[in-house]
Parts: structure tokens; sequence; C-alpha cells
């Protein structure tokens, strides 16, 4: 234990910083520490009221926030409580407590709360518990009497269930911009939704982002009209929605400031339009495609309409899809668009192991890289997937792509399995592989890694690592992580000095292997 | 979820286009130099607002208030973190382990932890103030009024009258 005291020595501001960060029970019993320690607590302007080390009785955990809260209004109003943190076991406390809501709203609403800049409000910290749509144990919390609405910068709602009545009216959030709802329930009425009633009460928002969030829609809608949500969010610069669940089919997104969209779900049709001038960073994963929402967008129309026509702007993507040969056409789907700014390029995907899907596989890879023409770091996770039935792609659709993936995908194949080939039959096929062209790899592909799952040699990630290898010109860096252990990055300088040697090039740059 | 920082890693790709890769020189207190990219001096908003309003990116920049042991050990942090843009779940996850493996080695060295937080306070390094103030925090965390003053070495020195007070307290709340 330390012997000389230190942490005293600390300027208030840090040890004032240091008991904002604790739950309040905690922060309180500093005041007995010494005299140092004495005043500080009582300048806190965070209070962190969490009831789970008041479990099992909730009437403790409301008497003690009670307190506080009194204690914060006793002191006067120097300094006024910024930040407030509530986080409730709401599962287990409302079947014991009747009033709960009304509970909970008395500490929302209490007078020491009134100028809050920072609220986080959690109903349900057990994990686990309350999925999407699963409103047991959500407090209700009803946006037209937010006190502190007025000053908010920063909203945080976990299993809350937002409600309006009339719907058309809430609280105006001047100050707002940051807006986080997770595991929340919204009711999304005929004259619009709430979340856009939130959202055009917030002038200054920037950062909004939904993690399973159910959208409540009226029930009087008509079956045969495609169920579309619009979002019009003007001032949004960051927007996650992440398993927005509702009966969806299409989202319309108008979010002209967006720099960095975020969405996972349903492959669906997103529309951003107008199209946003800025937008540099694209996270898409459509690798868990429900069977709520009937209708499957396929992948290359997802990534269409997500430039709302302009995908000049893209400078980084992640993207997850269920199986790497969902990037091919299906027949119908259109072509994938070109990012033709795109640096940074990100696939999680999923694999069949067999002889006859490689080809296919390997297709769909060069069609991804033939439209990022100026990709300069790949990073591809691929695993094998363990049953093909679960895939909602019709014989018809996997027929399409048969047809429009085999031709160059026998041919990087072919050429890249080939140890017992003779040399003039290798140049053919060399030849024949660099058409198309695929721009990036003779020109801006310097850095790849590679993480994948596989059964034996002759599979696709190998098949495309030696691709990449023997084709990527420029490239400076490789890391590979192959779970089998073929021991693939001793076997890739071989086939880097090979290629090289075959085109009658010299080796030039620096090409490193390096471990993960 | 997927990526708060998204907007902000863009924003960070920007600058590091328009200002290249520029090496910025620190100096302890005791006259050792440490040079190191614009990147990772940047995760110091004291640092960023000085290079940006056109201060003496050549002539490196004194830190009177910081020994040079730590200033290494901020720099091992703000390299790690300056450096790299977690474009990637991945990423951020690999960043999140070393901002445990380093709290917990300095968790170990208490002395060296306050040490490290002044300097976070003082260069005004958010993510490094929050890391190490939270390492402090845990501590207390759970820990009677006895058990916080054995953990830190703090001598209790209440007076009879703070000690009165106290128990009045106690009956309010």
């Amino acid at each position: 234990m330390a012997a000389v005291d230190r942490i005293s020595e600390l300027s208030d501001d840090l040890l004032l910083h240091i008991l904002s960060s604790l739950h309040t029970k905690d922060a309180a019993a500093t005041t007995v520490l010494s005299r140092r320690w004495r005043p500080l607590w009582r300048r806190t302007c965070v209070l962190n009221l969490y009831s789970e080390p008041f479990l099992p009785t909730h009437n403790a955990f409301f008497r003690f926030a009670d307190g506080a809260l009194a204690a914060v209004l006793r002191r006067g109003d120097d300094p006024a409580l910024k930040k407030l943190s509530l986080a409730v076991d709401s599962a287990a406390a409302r079947p014991v407590l009747s009033n709960f809501d009304s509970r909970i709203g008395a500490i929302l609403s209490h007078r020491a709360a009134a100028g809050l800049q920072d609220l986080r409000v959690d109903c349900l910290p057990v994990a686990g518990a309350g999925d999407a749509g699963d409103t047991i144990g959500m407090y209700k919390l009803r946006l037209a009497s937010l006190p502190c609405a007025a000053t908010l910068r920063v909203l945080h709602l976990a299993c809350c269930c937002c409600y309006s009545s009339p719907p058309s009216v809430v609280a105006a959030f001047p100050s707002l911009t940051d807006l986080a709802m997770t595991r929340c329930m919204l009711s999304l009425s005929k004259g619009g939704h709430l979340l856009q009633t939130i959202v055009d009460a917030a002038p200054r928002l920037a950062m909004l982002r939904l993690d399973r969030v159910h959208l409540l829609i009226s029930a009087a809608k008509t079956k045969e009209e495609t169920a579309v949500l619009r979002l019009r969010c003007p001032t949004v610069t960051t927007l996650v929605l992440v398993a927005v669940t509702s009966r969806i089919e299409a989202l319309q997104l108008d979010a002209p400031s967006l720099v960095s969209f975020s969405y996972g779900g349903h492959p669906m049709a997103i529309s951003l339009a107008p199209p946003p001038a800025n937008l540099a960073v694209v996270d898409v994963d459509i690798s868990r495609p429900s069977f709520f929402t009937g209708k499957y967008e396929p992948v290359c129309r997802v990534l269409c309409s997500l430039g709302g026509g302009d995908t000049t702007t893209m400078r980084a993507m992640t993207l997850r899809v269920y199986c790497v040969d969902d990037i091919l056409d299906d027949g119908g789907g259109g072509a994938l668009p070109v990012f033709p700014n795109l640096a940074f390029l990100h696939l999680e995907a999923q694999y069949l192991h067999s002889r006859y899907q490689t080809p296919i596989s390997l297709s769909a890879m060069a069609k991804l890289l033939q439209s990022c023409p100026a990709v300069s770091e790949l990073r591809l996770r691929l695993t094998t997937k363990d049953d093909s039935h679960s895939h909602p792609v019709s014989e018809e659709q996997r027929f399409n792509r048969r047809i429009s993936g085999n031709s160059i995908g026998r041919r990087i194949e072919s050429s890249s399995s080939s140890s017992s080939k003779d040399e003039g039959d290798h140049e053919l096929k060399r030849q024949r592989v660099s058409e198309p062209a695929i721009e990036c790899l003779e020109k801006t592909v310097r850095k790849v890694t590679m993480e994948f799952t596989a059964k034996e040699m002759d599979s696709f990630p190998v098949h495309l690592t030696k691709f990449l290898v023997e084709n990527a010109m420029v490239l400076e860096e490789l890391h590979v992580d192959d779970t089998a252990q073929f021991f693939l990055d001793q076997k890739v300088e071989k086939w880097r000095a090979d290629s090289f040697q075959r085109r009658n090039l010299p080796i030039v740059g620096r090409f490193e292997v390096k471990p993960m | 979820m997927a990526s708060g920082s998204g907007a902000a890693a863009a924003a960070a790709d920007a600058e590091e286009k328009e200002s290249g890769s520029r090496m910025i020189t620190l100096t302890s207190n005791e006259g050792k130099a440490f040079v190191v990219t614009e990147a990772s001096a940047r995760q110091s908003a004291t640092i960023r607002s000085m290079v940006d309003d056109g201060g003496c990116v050549d002539k490196g920049f004194p830190l009177p208030n910081v020994d040079s042991k730590t200033l290494a050990r901020v720099i091992q942090y703000s390299d790690e973190h300056g450096n790299k843009e977690p474009h990637t779940v991945d990423e951020r996850a690999a960043l999140a382990k070393f901002d445990r493996d380093f709290i917990a080695e300095l968790d170990a060295d208490k002395a060296f932890l306050y040490d490290v937080t002044m300097a976070a306070n003082y260069l005004h390094i958010q993510g490094l103030l929050a890391l190490t103030t939270q390492c402090v925090a845990d501590t207390i965390k759970g820990k009677t009024p006895e058990e916080i003053r054995t953990a830190f070495g703090i001598e209790y020195d209440l007076t009879a009258q703070d000690e009165k007070e106290i128990k009045e307290e106690d009956t309010h709340a």
C-alpha cells in the first residue's frame, strides 16, 4: 500500500474529475476521508445514481437519490448540476414498486436537475434482458415534460419507451448535439414519427445513434404500399442506425451534412438524397438479413443507393455481407457503383468452401476491387460458411451468379493454382487474367491484411491471397493470419518473386510480410 | 455503436493530408528532446492549439511541467492513438486493449500514475486523462473510507468539529 499520500497533491479539478466518474454513493463517502477531501464532493456537478449497489431494496436507492439531489439543492445554485447518469434495474424494480415511473420522473424533474447538460438514463442495466420490441421494464419517458430539455447537450437513453401526447409535441432541445438511443421504443404515428419530431426540435444535433431501436408504426397501413421510413436530419454529421426494427422495407434519409454513416441491419434500399457533400466514412453491415422484413435488396443496389448518386466523397468503407458471392450481380440488380476516391476498404464475409464455388467467390472479389480503383489499404476477413441453406438467395439468383461470375473467377483460379503447369501455359493465363485490368492492383494497393479460416490450401482465401500477392504491383505490406496455419507467410515471398520473374520485372520497392 | 468516432477519424485523416508527416520536438523539464509525429502531438489539445496558431513548430515545444520519464509514457499513449486511425471494430478493439494494458501497468505504480494524470491534464489529452482518472476512481469504488485511506496513504486529520458536522449530515440524508 502507498506509504506517502500523493493523491491528495492532485489539484481540486483533477480530484473532482475523479469523483465525477464514481457512483455518487462512493463519491459522497470521500467527504469523511480527510480535511483535504472534505469540501470536494459538495462542489461536484455530477451525480451518478445506480440502483445496483442498493439491490434488492429499491426504496433505499430512491431514498438515496432524493437525498443526493436535495443535498445539491441545499448548497445553493453554485455550481448547479450539469450531468446526471441514472441506471436502474427496472425489470426488478417494477414488480415491487407500483409507482416506478413516477419515482424516476421525480428524479428527472427535480429542481436540482433543471439545468442539466448531460443526461443518461439506462433503465435496464442487467445484460441480456429486454430485446427490441419488448417494453417490459422500460421507463416510459414523456418527452414533452423533460425540464432540462432547454440546456441539454447530450442525451443518452437506454431501455426507455419514449412517447408524447399529443405526438407532435415534444420539448425544444435548442442545445442538443448528441442523441443516442439503445434498445428504446419510439412511437411512429400517421402524421410523422416521434423520432422526426425530436430531431426537428434539436436544431444543433450533430450525432444521432440508434441501436436496436424499435419504431412503432401506426396500425393503419395498407398492405400494398412499401413501408418507407423517412428521416430528415439536416445538421447531423454522424449517423448510426443499427438493427432499427420496424416493418419498414426502405430508408429515405435527407441528411446533407453527413460525414460518417453506419448502417447495420436488413439489406434494404437506403436512399441518401440529396447526396451528402462530405460523406467520407461508410460502414455497412448487411450480413444478418432478418426474415421479418421480406424484401431482400442485393448488395450492389444497397451500395448504389448509399451514395445518393455521388460516391466520389467516400474515403473509407467497411462492408459486411453475408456471403462474398453476394457482391455479384444477382441478375437485374445493376452493377456495383465505382468508388473513385476510396482509400480504405474493409470486407467481412463468409465463403462457401467448395471446388465449384471458389471461382465465383474470386470473381466477386475482382468485381469489388474493380469498383475501388484508388484503394490503398485492403482488409479482408473471410470465414467458412457452414450452412448454405440459411441464405435467402433463390436458385435463379444462384444461377445468375454462376453465369456472371464464372469466367473471370476461373481465370484467376487457374492462374493461381499453378504448381504443375508448364511455363508457357502460365504466361498465356497470366495475360488473360490481366484483363479486365484491376486498376487498384496496378497502382494503389499498398497494404493488405488477410484474416481467414480455411480447411485446405485449395480454398478461396488461399487463391485470393496468391492472386493479390502476384498482381498487386505496388504492394508494400502483407499481413496474413490463417488460423489453419498453412504458414502462408513463407510461401508468399516465393509467389511474389516468381510472379515478377514471369513478367520479366525487377522486384521494385519494399515488400514485407508481417505477422498479425 | 459501430463508428461513433467515424467523423473524428475522417477529420483527422483530412488534417493529416494537410500537414503531411511533420515531426515535432517536445522537450521535458530535464531538457531531453522527444521527436514525435504531428499526428501524435495533436492528441494534446494544448500543443494542437499552439501548432494551429502558427506556433514555433521548428523550434519545438518545451514542457516545463513534465519530466522525461512521464513524457516518454505520455508519448507512448499519444503515438498509439495519434498515428493510427481505427476504421473498424477490430482496430478499435485493439486500441481498447492497448489502453487496458497501458493502464494496468500504471496502476501498479500509483505515484507514477499521478504524474501521468497531471501531465495529461496539463497537456489536455482527454482520452489519457479519462483513462487515468477512471483508474483512480476504480480504486475508490466500493471501499469503506478506512480502506480508501489505506489504499492511498491518506492521513486522518478531521477535527472533532468536522466529525460533529458529519454526524449532522448523516441524519439529514
